[in-house]
């Protein structure tokens, strides 16, 4: 019982705090383009001038697309099952994010549009754009489960 | 309209090496898509690319330019090789990424008036895009002397969407390079977004 309160509170307290409010900050500053990232289409040489590249062009709310139109990013695109071109489904956590982003390649991988930039980005930048677009829908996700295996824990 | 994949790109011995495996890096998903189900074909239905074999004239749209002269694209084009690009201006997506391509081709090519080429970024939006705009956006991405806008007249867009895009309306167009030759006839086209040089490489040769 002594454990169970003490996994509950933890957990409790994860849930509150999340991802840390700088670490939000920064992303949400690295997706608005405040702060620049470096991107490149694959297969050019040269990487592209930042404020084309910037994330909110294509997945803000206002974007206006040209033939392409990308998806809103938040918990429940990402963190939920969803099928690219007919392949098996798939869902992200912080590293198939990152990774996609670096190469534009996604957790099964299928390559991702031609349109969608590849960036060079360092592991820091990459958690807080993560963080900044999930960060409270996962830690929610994981608590829960987690809160879920614990009671099938106790039950058995 | 005939058109070329990369196969019979591969045909062309002027191709760089480069070039042609950048090609097969655009076809492999497509020959893929198979593997994955059908969705892919149609979620990048674009023209094929590589060269346009015979030459197709281009059609006799009516054109406002970002100077606010009227004009038609045969005239535009007559005499210069020009390389067009589809956009609109308030487009925030792509289009951005396709004026730094055009930025990078200006860039690596400085003796573009003593060649007689041109870049040409026709607007699929003419309701919006009156000069006045596109002036504006061709100085938000540094456009020199070479590079030029236009809008077709409300009665054209469809022509030019159909010649160059591929979609009905302006949130739908292509991302493509056309390269038109000196008799304004359109000679090749590029894959989606191409780098810079791959527009270079084709301008050179006409």
């Amino acid at each position: 019982m002594w454990a169970r309160l003490f996994l509950s509170t933890s957990l409790g307290a994860a849930f509150l705090l999340g991802p840390s409010a700088v670490t939000v900050q920064r992303g949400e500053a690295l997706f608005n383009g405040k702060e620049p990232l470096s991107g490149r289409i694959r297969e050019h040489d040269e990487t592209l001038p930042p404020e084309v590249v910037r994330c909110v062009n294509c997945h803000g709310a206002s974007a206006r697309p040209s033939r392409v139109a990308a998806p809103h990013l938040d918990g429940s695109r990402l963190l939920e099952f969803h099928q690219r071109r007919g392949g098996p489904p798939s869902r992200y956590d912080q590293s198939a994010f990152c990774k996609l982003l670096r190469s534009g390649v996604d957790p099964v991988q299928i390559m991702i549009a031609r349109e969608m930039p590849v960036y060079a980005l360092d592991d820091d930048q990459c958690a807080s754009l993560w963080s900044f677009l999930v960060g409270k829908d996962a830690a929610r996700k994981e608590n829960g489960g987690k809160e879920k295996k614990a009671d099938a824990n106790e039950t058995h | 309209m005939r058109r070329t994949d990369c196969l019979r790109r591969s045909e062309s011995a002027a191709l760089s090496r480069r070039s042609f495996l950048q090609s097969l890096l655009v076809a492999v998903p497509v020959f893929a898509a198979p593997l994955f189900g059908a969705q892919l074909l149609t979620d990048t239905a674009i023209h094929g690319h590589g060269q346009i074999k015979p030459p197709e004239p281009v059609p006799g749209v009516k054109l406002v330019r970002d100077n606010g002269a009227s004009t038609t694209l045969p005239r535009l084009a007559e005499g210069h090789a020009t390389a067009v690009q589809i956009m609109f201006t308030s487009c925030t997506t792509t289009c951005p990424i396709q004026a730094a391509i055009f930025g990078r081709v200006q860039a690596k090519l400085p003796d573009m008036a003593a060649r007689k080429v041109q870049l040409l970024s026709i607007s699929m939006d003419p309701t919006t895009d009156t000069p006045e705009a596109l002036t504006a956006w061709l100085r938000r991405f540094h456009a020199g002397p070479g590079w030029i806008a236009a809008a077709p007249t409300a009665a054209d867009a469809a022509r030019v969407q159909k010649f160059f895009g591929t979609g009905s309306d302006a949130s739908d167009h292509s991302n493509q390079v056309s390269i038109l030759d000196r008799q304004g006839r359109l000679v090749w086209r590029t894959y989606e977004l191409p780098a810079a040089e791959e527009v270079v490489s084709v301008l050179r040769k006409i």
